[in-house]
């Protein structure tokens, strides 16, 4: 109970 | 699909998918193309990018969701809905197939 802060799973476009 | 079958599936990588961490962020860049057509690259977030290093096409959905509950601050409720969102997101994507 090292266990880390989560955040949701989240993924983003980044457009070049 | 339920979420107990959606679970029991396993799920890998698709090899066009290069991902690296840089400064803390994990970052997937699709290779099908040259680099200079490349329009777009991925950022993930930390558990975004866990949930990429464990898939494995070996793991089972419910082994990634235990493996991210004994290592994140979640309750097994929502590490499950979110991990099912992600990886929706992620087949959406062509990112991961079944296997």
């Amino acid at each position: 109970e090292s266990r880390r802060p989560y955040k949701r799973p989240k993924i983003e476009q980044v457009r070049l | 699909m339920n979420s107990v079958e959606y679970l029991s599936l396993r799920f890998a990588r698709e090899p066009s998918i290069v991902s690296r961490k840089i400064a803390g962020e994990f970052i997937l860049v699709p290779i099908k193309q040259k680099a200079g057509e490349i329009e777009s690259i991925y950022s993930m977030n930390e558990a975004a990018g866990r949930i990429w290093e464990l898939i494995d096409g070996e793991k089972q959905a419910v082994e990634i969701r235990d493996a991210i509950i004994g290592e994140f601050e979640v309750s097994r409720e929502e590490a499950e809905a979110d991990l099912i969102e992600f990886l929706r997101q992620l087949e959406k994507y062509n990112f991961v197939k079944t296997v």
